[in-house]
């Protein structure tokens, strides 16, 4: 009864099924190589590092060709300019402001009281060995 | 694994693969080490470029500024007489009178220069009546602007500066020599102070005394020297205020740094085990060195990037107005870049380094540690 029972499931003849079988298998694609990458699921870390590497030579090579490229020439014509109208100070600081022209201070006021001095304790503590400016 | 390993492609991968294996984790420890670096490298990088343009600049400045000292302070100098007085010392190449002053614009204090002629003729100096102006002047070609010093002076604007020249002329407003003079109320003939040229830079010095001699009134006498050093200082003194920014960094870093130590003690189980697989010392510490790489490196240098941009980005203002006091519309700088290269290096190692140490550190307490105690202290 059982072999019948299993006959019945299995209409077929067993040569046809096998050889079904032998054509399905020949027929399947193949599988893909196994590859260190792909090899412990490590794929995704080899994409991780190829994006981490390729944002650190970006990063690099962009401020190395900026670097080089520079703006030598700004500076340049800055120099020309500042030559061309014997300025003795950049706009750098705002207008009025003494880091803007230390040479406006005012004769009567004592560099050592000024508490924004950076010069201060250092001229209290030892006198220049030469004078910054030369009164006569 | 006997063979000692190189940092080949499988190994990396393999380093990569364990950094991803806490994504949150490696993520916000390379935020944290690139926002480090931003807050390190920024204010470095700034100084270092401000002082270094400013410096460049400031070569092509009068070798000497003289000034004149009477009993109320600052006085103007008859011109001629400090021309030929300046002009009698040996050394002396050139002695140009300047008139200069500052005035109240309409955005505030304004300096003002007057020119009779520009040498080099960069451009047509203006004439009577006319103002040439800097980008940070609120008035455009063409419009009346209206000054206030001593006199009150109503002058028609002919031309605007460059805005990539701020660095130089950003509010400085320049007037014909007779309009300088009547708005700062100086008397005909007479200017603020004498730029005087020497051959040699070295010669600065040299000539002082007889300079100071030579006029028959008391002088200051300002080198190009020490008004280049005032400058750097008075750089280095803002950019020490704004490196205080960087303590709170470095106290992230500290703690980045505790982390990490922290971090390879918990996982002195996975250590145990790869020791206990046959993994050498030398594996190890290689794998444990290029996991920190793998995630230090891209955000240091992405850090790098973005305190470079911040910097040199073309018309960059923001250093200005935070970084020099400017109120008024502050002045776009065009930096030079060079020499940047050594200061983002030294800000990217000042966070690397203690943050590889640390690592190796740490790495170097497990490998020499038995494998089986470590084994024995599971902890994941």
């Amino acid at each position: 009864m059982r072999q019948n029972g299993l006959r019945s499931l299995d209409a077929r003849p067993p040569d046809d099924a096998a050889a079904e079988k032998t054509t399905r298998l020949r027929h399947r694609p193949a599988s893909p190589p196994v590859t260190f990458a792909n090899a412990d699921r490590l794929s995704l870390a080899g994409r991780f590092l190829v994006t981490a590497a390729v944002l650190t030579f970006f990063s690099l090579g962009f401020m190395a060709i900026d670097s080089a490229i520079g703006r030598r020439a700004m500076v340049a014509d800055g120099a020309a300019l500042v030559r061309a109208l014997d300025l003795a100070a950049p706009a750098v600081f705002p207008s009025g402001r003494l880091s803007r022209a230390p040479e406006l201070m005012h004769p009567a006021i004592d560099l050592r009281y000024d508490p924004l001095s950076g010069e201060a304790l250092q001229t209290i503590i030892t006198p220049p060995s030469r004078p910054p400016v030369h009164d006569e | 694994m006997n063979k000692k390993p190189s940092l080949s492609y499988p190994f990396l991968a393999w380093a990569a693969r364990d950094a991803m294996r806490r994504p949150l984790e490696a993520g916000l420890l390379a935020a944290a080490l690139l926002l480090t670096t931003v807050v390190v490298a920024t204010p470095l990088l700034l100084t270092q470029t401000l002082t270094s343009n400013t410096v460049g600049i400031l070569k092509s400045a009068p070798s000497l500024v003289v000034r004149r000292l009477g009993p109320l302070g600052w006085t103007p100098l008859p011109a001629a007489e400090a021309v030929a007085s300046a002009e009698s010392v040996p050394g002396v190449v050139a002695a140009r009178p300047r008139t200069w002053g500052v005035a109240t614009g309409p955005g505030g204090p304004l300096t003002v220069v007057g020119v009779d002629t520009v040498r080099p003729p960069l451009f047509r100096p203006p004439q009577k009546g006319e103002a040439i102006v800097g980008s940070g002047v609120a008035v455009g070609p063409g419009a009346l602007l209206t000054l206030s010093a001593r006199k009150t002076s109503r002058l028609r604007v002919v031309g605007r500066f460059d805005p990539r020249m701020d660095v130089v002329v950003h509010d400085i407003v320049l007037l014909h020599t007779d309009d300088a003079r009547e708005l700062l109320g100086m008397p005909p003939g007479h200017a603020s102070d004498l730029a005087v040229e020497v051959f040699q830079p070295q010669e600065e010095a040299a000539v002082l005394p007889d300079l100071a001699k030579a006029f028959p009134w008391p002088v200051r006498i300002t080198t190009r020297s020490e008004a280049t050093g005032a400058h750097a200082a008075e750089l280095a003194r803002r950019g020490g205020m704004a490196a205080m920014v960087a303590v709170p960094a470095l106290l992230s870093l500290i703690l980045l740094v505790l982390v990490t130590l922290r971090d390879r003690h918990g996982q002195r189980f996975e250590i145990g085990l790869l020791k206990a697989l046959g993994w050498t010392s030398a594996d190890i510490v290689y794998l444990q060195i290029t996991r920190a790489l793998v995630i230090a490196l891209p955000a240091a240098t992405i850090g790098m990037l973005a305190a470079y941009a911040l910097v040199y980005w073309p018309g960059v203002s923001w250093p200005a107005s935070l970084f020099l006091g400017w109120t008024q519309p502050p002045p776009r700088f065009y930096f030079d870049p060079t020499g940047a290269a050594l200061v983002l290096l030294e800000a990217a190692a000042l966070v690397m380094v203690p943050y590889l140490a640390a690592t190796f550190g740490a790495v170097l307490r497990c490998i020499v540690t038995d494998p089986l105690k470590m084994l024995e202290r599971k902890t994941f």
